[in-house]
Order: structure tokens, then sequence, then C-alpha cells
């Protein structure tokens, strides 16, 4: 389980988030939805032990990040893009990381078949499309056959077989008993795979619950997402 | 009677932190030699090594001796061992692959140890290898120069001290890289110290042996100072390093990535 309790962080005198709360339990997939600049990405951040917190904490099974003993096979995950650097192979950014976090060699191969990218091990990151950069990030979130997936965005720049490919990656995971929380300001994307919503607007939580209970009292999840967070006004 | 599990607990932990370097060690090699920008600083140092070395002995008239020859291409060697410790560090922050790097390796002074252990394999090989090329260069040039001193005993402290020297050098790059995250600034910055300032410097002021590639340069030339010699010298270098590198340190385990 993924518990974010009471998270705090100031920029300066800007504060980016607001006693942020919420869980992600496993067997679900837990969506994160907020418009831009609403504090998602600083809240994985801090969950993945990038960025501290000014207050709060953020536990992945009871224990912060940094205090794991192999990270990346208890949680897989993927911040903007690739997060390879450009002038090395597909193949090469996933040995190291591999090595780096105590994976055996032959998930890289696994990995690179499992999102597609079987044919493209030997190119350099710089020559991959927006979508194959996703790929790669997602490869290398799956390497260590972690429980939880933490993953900031992932449909961008996926094609509609991404996106339905992606879908399935990520139910079978929950279904699997995995933990899944994805953010997403894309209102349509989130209601199709997600069993518990977060909302987040100003870095501040402003609704969290089963998907229906929080589209309740509103026709789609579009007016709930525009209601609850005044996007619209 | 405590004593025993203690000792074992000791162990233990010792043996976890020692497979834990190792295993973030072997990952910073691999990421090296995943960059084309990394071999091609290795091999070009090495090749420009061989190169300056054969130029300066058939043309210097009074080269007699190989080791004499190859510490005076160490100024412009010194640019290999700069880029490796600058690019090592700076190709984290393009592409923010800083992010997967701490995601893995989430605890900063490992990963900060497996990346200058992997720095020091891969400078040492290089200047080793350019040194090595350098003396055998020199060397037959001499002697088709018919130019070889006669054969006496081969001093090679000098040849050591000009890799030791170049080694040093890339660990103060690839610890101002670190503290500045970035690669203009810091390569620039090493740059003009060693190439500009320090030349220059030396023409106006004694205090200039202070610099760390002038005082790190009695490493190889041990006997052009009046004040600092060879291992102080190394000292003074070594202190630059240990500041540098503590600041680094600090700023790298406390900000965020
Ligand atoms: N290092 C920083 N210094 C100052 N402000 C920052 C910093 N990082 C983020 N912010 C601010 O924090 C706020 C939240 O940013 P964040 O990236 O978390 O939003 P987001 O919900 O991920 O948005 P998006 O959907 O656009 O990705 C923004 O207003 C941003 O400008
Ligand atoms: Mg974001």
């Amino acid at each position: 389980m993924l518990s974010i309790s009471g998270l705090t962080k100031r920029h300066g005198p800007r504060t980016v988030l607001s006693d942020v709360t919420f869980q992600a339990r496993p067997g679900r997939v837990t969506g994160f939805l907020g418009p831009n600049g609403a504090g998602k990405s600083s809240t994985l951040r801090i969950l993945l032990g990038l960025d501290r917190p000014t207050a709060g904490t953020a536990l992945i099974d009871g224990r912060p990040y940094r205090k794991l003993p192999d990270p990346i096979r208890a949680v897989g995950s993927m911040l903007d893009g690739s997060g390879a650097h450009r002038s090395r192979t597909a193949r090469n950014h996933l040995a190291w990381v591999a090595r780096a976090g105590g994976v055996p060699k032959r998930r890289i191969d696994e990995v690179l078949d499992q999102v597609g990218l079987a044919g493209a091990g030997r190119t350099r990151v710089g020559k991959f499309s927006l979508g194959m950069g996703q790929r790669l990030g997602l490869a290398a979130a799956l390497l260590g056959e972690p429980a939880a997936l933490v993953l900031d965005e992932p449909v961008n720049g996926l094609d509609p077989e991404g996106i339905r490919w992606i879908r399935g990656l990520l139910r079978g995971h929950a279904d699997a008993g995995g933990t899944v929380l994805l953010s997403s300001h894309l209102m349509s994307e989130v209601a199709e795979i997600t069993d518990d919503l977060v909302i987040i607007a100003g870095g501040r939580i402003v609704a969290t619950g089963p998907l229906t209970e929080v589209i309740a009292g509103h026709a789609t999840l579009e007016e709930a997402f525009f209601a609850l967070t005044g996007a619209d006004r | 009677m405590t004593t025993k599990p203690t000792r074992t607990a000791a162990v233990r932990l010792a043996r976890t932190a020692a497979v834990r370097l190792a295993r973030t060690t072997a990952a910073e090699l691999v990421k090296l030699r995943g960059l084309p920008a990394i071999l091609g600083t290795a091999l070009g140092t090495v090749v420009t090594g061989a190169f300056l070395a054969v130029a300066l002995a058939s043309s210097a008239p009074t080269a007699t001796d190989a080791t004499d020859v190859v510490t005076h291409t160490v100024l412009f060697l010194q640019i290999g061992p700069i880029l490796i410790g600058v690019l090592a560090v700076a190709t984290e922050y393009a592409g923010r692959q800083i992010a997967t790097t701490l995601t893995a390796t989430p605890n900063r002074r490992l990963l900060l140890a497996g990346k200058a252990a992997a720095y020091l394999i891969v400078a040492t090989a290089t200047s080793v290898t350019t040194i090595v090329a350098g003396l055998a260069a020199a060397q037959l040039t001499l002697i088709a120069r018919d130019r070889a001193a006669e054969a006496r005993e081969f001093d090679p402290w000098p040849a050591a001290g000009a890799v030791t020297y170049l080694v040093l050098i890339g660990v103060l790059a690839l610890a101002l890289a670190t503290l500045l995250r970035s690669l203009i600034p810091p390569l620039v910055g090493m740059l003009t110290v060693v190439l500009v300032v320090s030349p220059l410097l030396s023409g106006y002021t004694e205090h200039a042996r202070w610099l760390p590639d002038r005082a790190g340069g009695l490493l190889y030339l041990p006997t052009t100072d009046p004040v600092l010699g060879a291992r102080t010298g190394t000292i003074v270098l070594l202190t630059w390093i240990a500041l540098t590198g503590s600041a680094a340190i600090a700023a790298f385990r406390s900000r965020d990535a």
C-alpha cells in the first residue's frame, strides 16, 4: 500500500502541496487526477524519494522509498518520458538500471518484448519517438517485477494501440494483486481504467474515493472534475 | 558473551555495504560504457597522447628523453580526464536521467561512491594507456632520429606521477560538475583554470603554485618549485578535491533531485 499523509511542499514562498493525504491500495488502480500545475508530479517525486517534503510522509508498505532495500523491485516508476540519456541505446539504459537494482539480466529482453521495443534495443534513445520513449520508461518500471507501479502521465504520447495496451497491462497488474498509482490530466483515460480516484487542485486534495462515489451526482467524470477543481470558472 | 552476535551482525552489515558498492559501481560502469562521448574521449586522449609525443620528440631540438617528452604533453592531455569527469555527471542532468538513477539507487552517498569508483576505473585505464603509448611513441621517434639518450636506468616515477595527476584533476572536475549539475559551467571553469588562468597567473605571482593544477603538476615535474615538492603539491591538490568534494556531497544529499 502507498500511503501519503499530510504532505506539504514549499518552494521558497510558494506552497505547491498543502496537507495532501491519500492511499493507493493493492488490487486497485488509483487515478491521480488534476489540472496542469495541480501538484501531481510534485507528490509522486516525494513518494519516490526524489524530493523532500516540507512536512508529512509518503510510505510504501510503511517505509519511506529511500529506506527500501531493493527499491525498483518493490516500486516500478516512470516520470516524464524515458528517463534515459539520449545518446545511449535502449538496451544499455535497461542494462545499467538492472545492475543498479539487483535485477537479473534476462529481464532486459523480457521487458523490451513486453513493451513492444524488442526490435529497438540497439536504437539510441535520441532517435525514439515520444511514444517509444514512453515505452522505454515503462520497460524500466517493469524491470524489477515490482508489486507497485507509480506512473506520471503514462499515456502521454502513446498511440491508440499503445493506450489500449497499457490499460490492459495496468488492469492485469491490479487484478494480480498489485498496486497501481497513475497520474493524468486526461479524464477520459482515467475513467476507463481506474477503480479509485484522487483529485487534486491547487496543491490540495479535493476528492478521494471509488470512481463511482466521486462522480456520483455528476453526469460524467468530466463534469465532476470541473465541478470539483473549479477549472471551468 | 555478547560480542559474538554483534560481530557477526557487523560483518554482515559490512558485506552488504560492499555488495551494494560493487553493484552500484558496476551499474555506473555500464552507464559510462553506453555513452559514445566517454568512449570517444578515452580513445581520443590515447591517440592525442601518442601523436603529441611523436610531434614533440621529432621537433624539439634538445629532446633526448622519452619521459621528458611525455611529461610536457600532460598540459593538453588533462582535457581528457576533465571531460570524462564532467560528462559522467552532466549526462545525468540532460534528459532527467538523474530521476531514473536515484529511483534505482536512492542512497545518495552510495551513488556518489559508485560514480567516483567507476570514474577512477575508466580514468586510470585511460591515463595509463595514454602515458604508456606516449612513452613508446616518444622513444621510437627518438630512436628513429638517433637522439635517444644512452640507455640508463628508466625512472618510472615521473610517468606514474603523470598518470596520478591526470586521474586526480578529473576527480576535481567530477566533484565540480556534481556541485553545479551541468555541463558547460564546470567544463569551461576547469579548462579555464588549467589552460588559461594557471599559465597566465604563474607569470605574475608565485602564489599561482597553490592552484590545483600547478600544485598537482609537481607529481611529474617534481623539482620545479622552491616551496612545494611532489608530496606537498599532491596534498594541495587533494585539499582542493576534498573541499570541492565535500561541498558537492553536501549539496547532492540535501537538495531535491
Ligand atoms: N522546483 C520548483 N520550484 C518552484 N516551483 C515548482 C517547482 N517544481 C514545481 N513547482 C510548482 O509546483 C506546482 C505543481 O507542479 P507539478 O509539476 O507538481 O504539477 P502537475 O500536477 O504535475 O502538473 P502537469 O499536469 O502540468 O504535469 C506548479 O505550480 C509548479 O510551477
Ligand atoms: Mg506533472
